[in-house]
């Protein structure tokens, strides 16, 4: 835990889940940058270009982990009466999500657009794509657990309660549906 | 609910690339400060730090509500921002990222000052990204320069 010096007063679970979003969306627009310098290095052939721009997604996707468990610092009792009520009907549709985030779209985009690059690295570059793996992998496994945090492990998301998404439970569709397309679009089959 | 402290004002989507990071002398400045703050500090005295640094690059850029707001192009995107508070700008993409990069490190760990149970290795994860990602913009902004 970190050192803290204060009192803490009462934690407001809407306020955390908003801030820390917030944090994810900077994290994604500077992943955006990144990846658009990957994408430039990988077609003019810059190896110091790509090692630069590797490492800088891979640190944001690390800081992606951390928001995301910042963001659900609270119990799944007060997720469940505070938060999550206000993404529903009647001011948003039923199955609201992230996955409505244009820019959280342009980022998978841009990662598709690169998987002919991925599968065909020049060997200097493996072991920062190696990096940048394990921290795609770890975004969407820390996804995952605060899902299983929230809504148990057979708990669905907003999106599959809405009848949008037919399939397992959210914790389940992260590590099946969401993280293996990503990890195929950054060359992973 | 204190709605009016959790808006955030992004970039266009399509504007997140090189030839629109051009960053005023008060994004720079604010980014060398911002650098040179060690993560060793008490949360407190980082929230100080953070927020001076925030206060001054506010006072010293354009007014960024003097730019274009762009709409949502779909009903599920403007649910989106609707939600999180997001308003569209069509510039400046330098100025307008540096400003939610501290004023989001600033929110976040006066939120951690509430009993945040995340570890030094979490915090250590943000300050990391945030640092790289400032890093990037002051290179990336420093060859613009050279080449004009």
């Amino acid at each position: 835990m970190l050192d803290q010096h204060h009192e803490h007063e009462p934690i407001d679970p809407y306020q955390r889940w908003m801030i820390a979003h917030h944090l994810f969306f900077v994290l994604i627009q500077g992943l955006i940058l990144a990846h658009r310098n990957l994408l430039t290095a990988f077609e003019n052939n810059d190896t110091e270009q790509a090692l630069g721009a590797f490492n800088l997604a891979t640190n944001l996707f690390w800081g992606s982990t951390a928001a995301f468990k910042g963001g659900t610092d609270y119990s799944a009792e007060e997720y469940d009466k505070i938060v999550r009520p206000t993404m529903g009907p009647p001011n948003y549709s039923a199955g609201f999500s992230d996955l409505q985030s244009v820019d959280h779209s342009t980022l998978l985009h841009l990662i598709a657009k690169m998987t002919p690059y991925f599968k065909n690295l020049a060997t200097e570059l493996k072991p920062a794509y190696q990096g940048y793996l394990s921290a795609l992998h770890a975004v969407y496994e820390n996804h995952a657990y605060v899902c299983e945090q929230f809504v148990g492990k057979q708990g669905a998301s907003l999106l599959q309660k809405s009848g949008e998404e037919k399939s397992q439970s959210a914790a389940e569709s992260i590590r099946t549906i969401y993280k293996k397309r990503t990890l195929k679009y950054a060359g992973q089959d | 609910m204190q709605t009016d402290t959790l808006a955030i004002q992004f970039p266009l989507t399509d504007h997140i690339q090189e030839s629109h990071l051009k960053l005023s002398s008060a994004a720079n400045d604010a980014i060398n400060k911002f650098m040179q703050l060690s993560r060793d500090l008490s949360l407190h005295k980082l929230v100080v730090a953070l927020h001076e640094i925030l206060t001054v690059f506010e006072r010293e850029i354009d007014d960024i509500a003097n730019y274009r707001v762009v709409p949502s192009i779909s009903k599920l995107q403007e649910e989106h921002e609707r939600y999180f508070h997001i308003t569209r700008y069509e510039q400046p993409v330098g100025d307008l990222m540096v400003k939610n990069i501290l004023q989001s490190y600033l929110k976040f760990i006066q939120d951690c000052e509430q009993g945040s149970r995340l570890t030094a290795i979490d915090f250590g994860h943000i300050d990391c990204s945030l640092k790289s990602l400032m890093q990037y913009l002051l290179t990336r902004n420093g060859h613009a320069r050279s080449a004009s």
